[in-house]
């Protein structure tokens, strides 16, 4: 028995099995360890260290020592610092709760009586506070009294009465009006009445005292810079000083009159007016006559100056530079104030003059008359043909009266004759071109209006053959206007169309020769015979007389035969459908006769050959109208023509997968010698015309051709035509086979046409 | 080494009151003693989780405050909080000496000392009259399966003398337990927001 523990109990167990990585097995034995050594080392420190916090509050604090009191100072009018000498020993503080206003200056910022908080005497502790009110000084004031305008004595009294002083000194002021002579000046008083000031103050004024007067001078006759200094001395002021204007410069500055008089008593400073002469006027000077110069000269002696100056033009050559009489303004003889314009006219050279009438005059004439006018002439000449206006002026640069400057260049228009010219010869010369007939003359070309002249020389035909004016001649330039040389040469007439005789005479008639060539037709009916066909020159050609006009007539047609052929086509889709259709047969009978060609069908499918015991020797017979045949070909490819067939194919169908052995099959084409309009019925093959034309096959489902040979296209082409008949040439199997109805000629048809 | 204190149950929140203040668990006939069951957890670090702060009154109570001469009533009567402090030898090796102390403190607000406890050889704890370690796993004492039975007479344990400030360990046999207590004396001199002590052991 073994016990296991299990983390929680030990659990009894007969065996411990071990799994061995793929079974379990119970044979192990177990030992028990005794040992710890073998329990695996802490992975921790060998020592270890923990640390632990924790907090610690504060024991609590001791409690505070009892307060020291002190008894609190009587503080009565005592000041600031011997308050806080007082108090500070004591550990006490202090504040000022307010102020208690006094008229007692003694008393200012001390201790108010009283007023101390906590009382004298009371306990207090130290750091404690007392509290107070100081005494604050407030001076008492008065009101000082209106006094202005008050005499003196009553003043001083107000001034007393208020409390106040009269100040020392007082100021003064000298006047000459009774009424305010000894009393005080308004605005003087100091402080201001109304103003509110401290008792006893001083108050200061100015007031009013007598004023002494003055002894007016002599200044008549004095020069008037001597004015100011006369009267200061005597204490008084220059008053108004006024003009009294002069033509006399001696006078200029001295004093006319005064106001007041000389010896009147008057107050200082009082004014005194006064009357100055003054050179201010002058007398205008005559200046009628003099040069300018002269006159300005004259003007400035007379403290004038020379005004506006105007000029007037004369052709007075004494007067020229000198002042016009009665000219001068203002007048001579007339007063003035000094530097005054005066205006005057004087007279100088004429500068213009007058333009004359020169049209009409001759020109010799007419600048003859410009020079009089002292105007200067100037040559504009035009040509003219008339010979009543040569050297006659026209036309002049100026009208008539215009004032023009003396001088003056002035076109004169006058007329005189055109330059004449030695005409050029231009004959001959082609219109226009600058050849050297007409160069380097001073002629242009006119234009042509002169008649023209016929000539059969070509070299001259449009050059010119006459011209105007005529060549050599002296004549004003005009330009010059010509006749030309026209082609003087025969018209060839146009003769195509016309008969051989009329062409002739036409050609004859036109002065020209002729030559006659002829040529064939080449279709009948092309042209004419006997008409010409083609002329050399051709009508309407310029020709020289008796030159040779040569002509094509036209030969009479010569017919000609043509052979055409053409394609057609008869049976399965053809242009000609069958008449008809039939297959017929053999029959093998006892005696092996196989001639009974009984009929099998007349409508498809048609047989070829053996198709068994019963149906062997099979044939099929195709015939077709031949009058359709013959109509149809005329109208629609031979116009009518007769023709014949030439060559013919027969074009056999083999039906596919029906017959023999699908191999090739050689049938063979004949006629049945008999045509009717319907299929007999016999036929048997011994009666078919057999012409040796095979018709190979290679195969079903194929064409086989057979090509007809003359007697077979005789057969089955002329008339009247043979059925074609398509037989086996035995009873092989293999030559069977099975059409429907697709069996066709193709032929070819010739035809001529001769025309 | 390994240092733990104590819970009231496996696993448990740590038990930082002081012992007089637990009930016991049951009264041992045989011995004629109660006894509490303790078991071992992580001392834990963080501030007034294992020792409670100090309040302002228990300043005031103490008697004189600590100092290093005071004489044995001076220092009872400033002793404030009281926690058992487990030793394990958690290698597989016999260790001859393993010293628990404090390292480092800083001597103001209070102070913290380490009183020797080994088994029923040291009468000085008089409160628990003895130690039995115990384990629920009878091959080792893992401090998974460890718990320490403390007996005591009365009716709870008193608080206890103090001894000197350092236990040393003689003889310990791999994976085996000591047992000693860390106790907090009040210095009554200031505040000090983050007080602190250092337990270490040392083996040599």
């Amino acid at each position: 028995m073994i016990h296991v523990w299990d983390g929680t109990e030990w659990n009894a167990t007969k065996a411990l099995k071990v799994w061995t990585g793929s079974a379990w097995n119970k044979t192990y034995k177990f030992k028990v360890r005794t040992s710890t050594a073998w329990i695996p080392v802490s992975t921790s420190d060998r020592d270890e260290s923990v640390t632990v916090r924790w907090s610690v509050e504060a024991p609590t604090p001791p409690p505070p020592p009892p307060p020291v009191t002190h008894p609190v100072p009587d503080l009565d009018l005592l000041t600031l610092q011997e308050v806080e000498a007082l108090l500070d020993p004591l550990n006490f503080t202090y504040s000022v709760t307010g102020y208690e206003v006094t008229s007692d200056n003694a008393k200012n910022n001390k201790v108010v009586v009283d007023s101390q908080n906590p009382a004298a005497g009371v306990l207090l502790a130290e750091g404690s506070n007392v509290v107070f009110k100081l005494y604050e000084f407030v001076q008492p004031t008065t009101t000082v009294p209106n006094i202005e305008g008050l005499l003196t004595g009553n003043a001083d009294t107000a001034i007393v009465n208020a409390n106040l002083v009269v100040g020392n000194p007082l100021g003064t002021e000298e006047t000459y009006d009774t009424n305010l002579i000894g009393k005080v000046i308004v605005g003087s008083v100091f402080p201001a009445p109304g103003t509110t000031v401290d008792v006893g103050e001083s108050v200061i004024y100015d007031y009013y005292i007598q004023k002494p007067f003055a002894t007016v001078p002599p200044l008549v006759g004095q020069n008037e810079n001597n004015v100011f200094t006369i009267l200061e001395a005597a204490n008084l002021t220059p008053g108004t000083r006024t003009v009294f204007n002069t033509t006399s410069a001696s006078l200029d500055g001295q004093v006319k009159s005064q106001y007041p008089a000389s010896g009147t008593q008057v107050q200082q400073d009082s004014l005194v007016n006064y009357e100055v002469y003054e050179h201010t006027l002058t007398v205008v000077p005559n200046l009628s006559g003099l040069t300018t110069q002269a006159a300005n000269d004259l003007l400035q002696q007379n403290y004038l100056y020379p005004g506006t100056t105007n000029t007037e033009e004369t052709t007075n050559q004494s007067l020229e530079g000198k002042v016009k009489s009665g000219s001068q303004v203002p007048a001579a003889g007339t007063t003035v104030n000094k530097d005054t314009d005066v205006d005057y006219v004087y007279y100088v050279p004429n500068q213009y003059t007058t333009m004359p009438n020169l049209i009409g005059l001759n020109s010799v004439t007419a600048f003859q008359t410009l020079s009089n006018a002292e105007l200067v002439g100037v040559n504009i000449t035009s040509y003219t043909r008339n010979s009543s206006q040569f050297n006659v002026v026209y036309n002049q640069e100026y009208a008539q009266g215009s004032q023009l400057p003396v001088g003056t260049l002035v076109d004169v228009y006058y007329y005189i004759e055109e330059i004449k010219f030695i005409a050029p010869d231009v004959r001959g010369i082609t219109p226009g071109t600058q050849g050297t007939q007409i160069a380097n003359t001073n002629f242009n070309w006119g234009s042509k209006t002169l008649a023209d002249t016929s000539t059969e020389n070509v070299n001259l035909i449009g050059k010119i053959a006459t011209q105007s004016p005529t060549q050599g001649a002296l004549v004003y330039v005009d330009p010059i206007n010509y006749g030309l040389y026209i082609d003087g040469r025969p018209t060839v007439p146009n003769v195509i169309g016309m008969t051989e005789t009329n062409a002739k005479n036409a050609i004859t008639n036109a002065g020209l020769n002729w030559s006659v060539s002829y040529q064939n037709q080449t279709y009948n009916g092309q042209a004419t015979a006997g008409t010409v066909a083609s002329q050399a020159p051709s009508g309407g050609t310029r020709y020289a007389s008796g030159s040779t006009v040569a002509i094509v007539v036209w030969n009479a047609y010569t017919p000609t035969t043509t052979t055409y052929t053409a394609s057609v086509s008869i049976g399965w889709a053809g242009d000609i459908p069958w008449e008809w259709q039939a297959s017929y047969r053999d029959t093998i009978g006892a005696s092996s006769s196989i001639t009974d060609g009984a009929r099998r069908t007349t409508s498809q499918p048609f047989y070829v050959g053996r198709f068994d015991s019963t149906n062997e020797k099979q044939h099929t017979v195709s015939q077709f109208d031949w009058f359709a045949f013959q109509n149809w070909v005329k109208a629609n490819k031979t116009n009518n023509a007769e023709f014949t067939v030439t060559a013919a194919t027969l074009r056999v169908w083999a039906n596919s997968g029906v017959g023999g052995n699908d191999n090739a099959k050689s049938l063979r084409v004949g006629s049945y010698p008999s045509d009717t309009s319907s299929s007999p019925s016999t036929m048997p093959e011994s009666a078919i015309n057999t012409r040796g034309i095979t018709l190979p096959i290679a195969s079903r489902g194929t064409y086989g051709y057979a090509t007809a040979n003359a007697l077979l296209i005789s057969d089955c082409f002329t008339a009247p035509n043979y059925p074609v008949v398509v037989y086996a040439p035995n009873t092989s199997i293999d030559n069977y086979i099975v059409n429907d109805s697709d069996i066709r000629w193709d032929i070819t048809i010739q035809w001529t046409v001769t025309a | 080494m390994k240092l733990y204190t104590v819970s009231t149950t496996r696993n448990g929140q740590v038990t930082n009151v002081n012992y007089t203040d637990v009930p016991a668990n049951d009264f041992d006939s045989q011995l004629g003693v109660n006894y509490h069951l303790w078991y071992p957890v992580e001392i834990p670090e963080g501030t007034n989780s294992w020792f409670k702060g100090i309040v302002t009154s228990e300043v005031d109570n103490a008697l004189l405050g600590w100092t290093p001469n005071a004489d044995l009533e001076r220092k009872q009567a400033s002793i404030t909080q009281e926690r058992l402090l487990l030793i394990y030898n958690d290698s597989n090796q016999t260790l001859d000496n393993v010293r628990v102390f404090i390292s480092d403190q800083q001597l103001t607000g209070s102070v913290a000392e380490v009183t020797p406890w080994k088994a029923n050889l040291s009468p000085e704890i008089r409160t628990y009259s003895s130690f039995e370690i115990l384990s629920t796993s009878p091959v080792n004492q893992f401090p998974a399966n460890m718990y320490l039975k403390a007996n005591f007479q009365g009716a709870l344990p008193q608080p206890t003398p103090p001894l000197p400030s350092e236990m040393i360990v003689t003889n310990m046999q791999p994976f085996s337990w000591a047992v000693a207590a860390v106790r907090l004396y009040i210095v009554k001199d200031q505040e000090v927001p983050e007080d602190y002590c250092v337990i270490s052991t040392e083996t040599y």
